[in-house]
């Protein structure tokens, strides 16, 4: 019995494991590191994605009431109201509406804002990854 | 070419660039001639403050922020003659000039300069000139903000009247 059983194995041929295995196991394992700094990203991406967001509309709110103290709002509702007079001294007016603007206060919105789409971007970025991952994972189970 | 090849070609990145740059230089003029006429027109109303408003010259905490000397909004302090003394929300007086040719406006009326009283709230367009006054083009009398002054206890707005 011990005999055959021998002859069997010896008889029998070797499997070999796939030539494409090993490029597997890595790709696999690359992806799950991947996986792991992009959860990671992601953790770190929400957080300063709602602090900007916060920054955001706090500096948008900062902005509106630099446009209404500044009397921006007040001469550019001269517009609708009195525009013959306005084309009439359009100079006058052009010069008083860029001498009220609050440059400072727009462009720490803008900037806040273009932060605030960053990491938007990264986040969304990111998550699309996950998301194909996830899909690739459960189509090919790998 | 499709759109995505023309956006990354040399070309259009050179036409952005030039054009940037030349956007940068158009606001960085603008920003010179706003802040130059703004400081002439500050440095005339340093000039002839004791004049205009008696004192020890320029409140000390406005030095360093010009002021527009293009348009005013704010509310009459005083009505003298020709001019009008307005404080803005800074709680600057500036002195508004009425001897050329102006619209008094308030609602769809055109009014007097008479019919202005002490407190109305209004827009003032204009144009410096070298006594640190506005000379107005335009002053539109603002309606009151339907907030201020009603009396919360007969919920009763004061400035109806």
């Amino acid at each position: 019995m011990e005999k055959e059983y021998k002859k069997l194995f010896t008889n029998m041929e070797d499997v070999e494991p796939s030539n494409k295995l090993f490029e597997k196991i890595m790709l696999r394992i690359s992806r799950e590191e991947r996986m792991i700094v992009t959860k990671k990203r992601i953790a770190v991406f929400s957080v300063f994605l709602v602090i900007s967001s916060g920054g955001f509309v706090y500096s948008f709110i900062a902005t509106q009431n630099a446009f209404v103290s500044s009397g921006f709002v007040q001469f550019f509702s001269l517009i609708f109201s009195d525009f013959n007079i306005v084309v009439a001294y359009w100079q006058n007016f052009l010069f008083t509406l860029l001498e009220s603007l609050p440059v400072f206060a727009v462009i720490i919105s803008l900037v806040m804002f273009s932060i605030a789409l960053g990491f938007l971007t990264f986040l969304i970025r990111d998550v699309k990854f996950i998301n194909s991952n996830n899909i690739i994972r459960k189509k090919y189970g790998f | 070419m499709d759109f995505k090849d023309f956006f990354e070609s040399k070309i259009f990145i050179v036409f952005f660039i030039i054009g940037e740059t030349i956007l940068l230089l158009l606001t960085f003029g603008i920003g010179m001639m706003v802040g130059s006429k703004k400081a002439d027109f500050s440095c005339n109303m340093d000039k002839n403050y004791e004049r205009n408003f008696g004192g020890s010259g320029f409140p000390e905490d406005l030095n360093g922020a010009p002021q527009g000397g293009h348009g005013i909004f704010g509310q009459i302090i005083k009505i003298e003659n020709d001019a009008i003394v307005i404080k803005d929300s800074d709680s600057i007086e500036k002195i508004i000039s009425t001897k050329g040719d102006v619209s008094i406006k308030k609602f769809r009326d055109t009014i007097k300069l008479s019919d202005l009283k002490v407190d109305d709230r209004i827009v003032v367009i204009g144009s410096p000139n070298d006594s640190g006054e506005i000379e107005a083009k335009l002053i539109r009398v603002m309606p009151v903000p339907p907030t201020k002054n009603i009396d919360p206890v007969n919920n009763v707005n004061n400035n109806a009247n």
